[in-house]
């Protein structure tokens, strides 16, 4: 038995219900909004991954402050850009219909390529340096910077693929008349 | 590549007075892939195509074709009438 035939749970449906909330979907109408919630995003993950390394780096508390901060308004522009998607890649997939289930593969393919991309050009990178007889102590912090900030990648890069794939619907739910005659 | 399916959806489902939220919780589909397979954004599967053609009660190439469909007014009143000048009026109708 797949994911897709179980029968969705009491967790499911509130799910379901909370990524498909109309009272947020104002927030995120129209493609231009969408796209300035993942500008947002990616500055505020930018921010809050720059301020962690640097508190490991530096041993200065205060930057705490900063990744504190920036984490607290990482988390709600996180849940707007799942609520665009309609939970495209937080809901299982036995409450996704077909054409969702085409969308993620489609999103988790795209963003397979990009990250694949950008693992080789970091690879490529710390081949560079050690062919230039860098020695590994100079290349440790860069290593584990770039094995992070990859990693983010890997874990971000879907969602905000899938939030700029999402076109401008129309016409609210509800509605009878269609989009064009 | 997939082919484009033509289909009648938004005009029988206007005409039925059914929103794409209740058609897409019968036939067990989200409201926007409704309106994805209305825009052409997205070609039903055999077995989607086959549950809003049930619901709706019509048979499936009523809704979905692989050639574009005629307007239902040419359908119905035909495409090919004359004015008294000779001309094709916009409405298909004859001028009197």
């Amino acid at each position: 038995m797949t994911d897709s035939d179980k029968q969705p749970t009491r967790h499911d449906a509130w799910m379901l219900k909370t990524m498909n909330n109309q009272r947020i979907k104002r927030f995120h109408a129209t493609k231009a909004s969408r796209n300035s919630f993942v500008t947002l995003h990616v500055a505020l993950t930018t921010a809050a991954a720059a301020s962690g390394v640097m508190l490991f780096v530096s041993h200065r508390a205060w930057w705490v402050a900063v990744l504190a901060v920036a984490l607290v308004m990482w988390m709600p522009v996180t849940g707007i850009l799942n609520s665009s998607t309609d939970g495209l890649l937080e809901l299982r997939s036995r409450v996704l219909d077909e054409r969702q289930l085409t969308e993620r593969n489609t999103v988790h393919a795209l963003a397979h390529r990009a990250t694949l991309g950008a693992m080789v050009s970091a690879l490529a990178g710390f081949v560079i340096a050690d062919v230039s007889r860098e020695s590994f102590d100079t290349l440790a912090t860069p290593l584990a910077v770039t094995g992070f900030a990859v990693m983010l990648l890997h874990w971000l890069l879907p969602l905000w693929i899938a939030v700029v794939r999402v076109p401008d619907d129309a016409t609210a739910m509800n509605a009878t008349l269609p989009d064009r005659a | 590549m997939s082919e484009q399916v033509h289909n009648r959806l938004s005009v029988v489902r206007a005409e039925r007075r059914v929103s794409r939220q209740d058609l897409a919780e019968a036939v067990g589909a989200h409201y926007q892939t409704v309106g994805y397979i209305e825009r052409g954004q997205y070609n039903p599967s055999l077995d989607l195509a086959l549950r809003i053609a049930a619901y709706f009660e019509l048979p499936v190439e009523a809704l979905f074709s692989l050639e574009p469909f005629r307007p239902l007014t040419d359908e119905i009143y035909g495409s090919r009438r004359t004015t008294a000048s000779g001309k094709t009026g916009p409405t298909g109708r004859k001028r009197t």
